[in-house]
């Protein structure tokens, strides 16, 4: 049994090893981009009306910005939207879905959880 | 009579063997932490500041490349930022006034060159909504107003330790977000944009007219990274107006590849050598780019650093790169260090740059 922990200590060490010297190894987050399903979907809401973000890059900015992430459902448009970043006084918001959200996350000034 | 037992050595047992590689385990992990966090980064010396003096040439290239980029704050990261001495911090929204306040106050501590603090207080949204009512463009009617509100959210960010704002949106007819621009025509959005930018700038804050060349805020296609539009005499209209009038301190340059009035050669206008040349003719003041990481233009190059050494060798001023990870941000400097000591970057376009900084910092620079 411990034969097997040692083996994947190994080779934890040689990915850390390997990543400490700048080699990149395809993340937790690139498999969740391609293993969830759909077309990303991103809406600016202000004052309760949606567009459609014109690019999903802004849209993961803009979402960026805000103070609170919530995990929550909305049908709009046609798309299920899990995902909304919004400040207290609730007049612009950001809703996204789920294949959104792990798009946003593969982008490098993303810094939500 | 007891039979000795013929132990193996603790360190070559089983146990001892795991013990050893969950150290190791351990300490890579730990390395990798302080790695991410940028802390493996070489130390950079003091900037040499004398009186509110700065000689260009006792500044390192790096230190000069650094200064010419504005990065993302992050908490974890500010030792790496601080080191680097970078140009300039973009702040998201926060919760309280006084978290802002009293953050500002610490990230400028012991910074011989403090820091651009900035952000995009736009109006509609902006990352002072939490605790600020701010008047969207879009309801804004008169020149008072506009000067009302650009006095009003310049006082505000002031007394926060903000020193630049990337506003205001002068692009005509808001299609996406239907707030970030003023109503009206072309006149009436440069008479609005003027008129906030005086007030704003009366408060010592400085101005960003974006998106240049215009056009930024058509266009509804989600899966279309690389954008492209036509420039019409009209969307130029609220950027000569503002250079003329001689007030607005910097002006962003989009991603969008342009043809008619501003044509960006097939090349997104952040990089095109023309369309950014041509516009430091006419305006004496800083060229920004736009977040460096948007697909519409990071799509457009096969390597992230053919994609730095363009925006530097187009001429503008600061680069907005809000990678978190600091040591790509290093990585990117190295980048262009390189380049202009191989000829291919003029250095006299970066002192040009680092000097117009320096000076809307409040520096004297020697050169």
């Amino acid at each position: 049994m411990l034969v097997i922990v040692d083996v994947s200590l190994i080779l934890i060490a040689g990915i850390l090893i390997l990543h400490l010297f700048g080699f990149n190894f395809p993340s937790l987050g690139d498999a969740k981009a391609t293993i969830t399903p759909g077309e990303p979907a991103c809406f600016y809401e202000y004052e309760r009306e949606f567009n459609l973000a014109a690019s999903l890059e802004m849209c993961c900015w803009e979402a960026v910005k805000r103070v609170n992430q919530k995990s929550v459902g909305l049908y709009e448009q046609g798309e299920w939207l899990s995902w909304i970043y919004y400040n207290n006084n609730g007049k612009g918001n950001i809703w996204m879905n789920s294949k959104a959200k792990v798009e946003c996350e593969q982008l490098p000034f993303w810094i939500r959880k | 009579m007891k039979r000795r037992k013929n132990r193996p050595s603790p360190i070559l047992s089983s146990k001892g063997i795991f013990f050893i590689l969950l150290a190791v385990v351990l300490i890579l992990g730990t390395l990798n932490l302080l790695q991410a966090k940028g802390l493996f980064i070489p130390s950079q010396p003091k900037p040499l500041v004398e009186n509110g003096v700065v000689d260009l040439d006792r500044l390192t290239l790096e230190q000069k490349i650094a200064q010419m980029t504005v990065v993302l704050w992050v908490p974890d990261l500010m030792p790496a930022w601080k080191n680097l001495q970078m140009g300039g911090l973009y702040m998201y929204a926060l919760a309280t006034e006084n978290y802002f306040r009293s953050l500002i106050t610490e990230l400028q501590q012991e910074m011989v060159i403090p820091f651009f603090i900035t952000a995009d207080a736009e109006g509609c949204f902006n990352p002072f909504e939490n605790f600020w009512d701010f008047l969207p463009n879009n309801k804004i009617a008169t020149v008072g107003e506009a000067f009302e509100k650009g006095f009003r959210e310049g006082q505000e960010m002031k007394d926060l330790g903000f020193n630049l704002n990337f506003a205001p949106v002068v692009d005509l007819g808001d299609e996406i977000w239907k707030c970030r621009s003023f109503p009206g025509s072309e006149v009436e959005v440069a008479e609005l944009a003027q008129a906030y930018t005086l007030g704003l700038q009366t408060q010592g804050i400085k101005a960003t007219a974006k998106h240049y060349p215009g056009k930024t805020l058509i266009g509804k296609d989600p899966h279309k990274n690389i954008a492209e539009a036509e420039i019409e005499a009209k969307d130029l209209y609220p950027y000569y107006y503002l250079i003329e009038k001689g007030d607005v301190s910097s002006i962003m340059v989009s991603h969008l590849i342009t043809t008619g009035e501003v044509d960006s050669q097939g090349v997104p206008s952040v990089v095109s050598v023309e369309v950014i040349e041509h516009l430091r003719q006419q305006f004496p003041g800083l060229i920004i780019s736009d977040e460096i990481h948007m697909l519409g233009l990071k799509n457009y190059y096969a390597t992230v650093d053919e994609m730095y050494i363009a925006l530097f060798k187009a001429g503008n001023d600061l680069i907005l790169n809000f990678d978190k990870d600091p040591n790509e941000v290093y990585r990117m400097i190295q980048v262009i260090k390189a380049s202009v000591e191989a000829g291919d970057i003029s250095e006299d376009h970066i002192d040009a740059s680092v000097k117009k900084i320096l000076e809307a910092k409040g520096f004297v620079v020697k050169d």
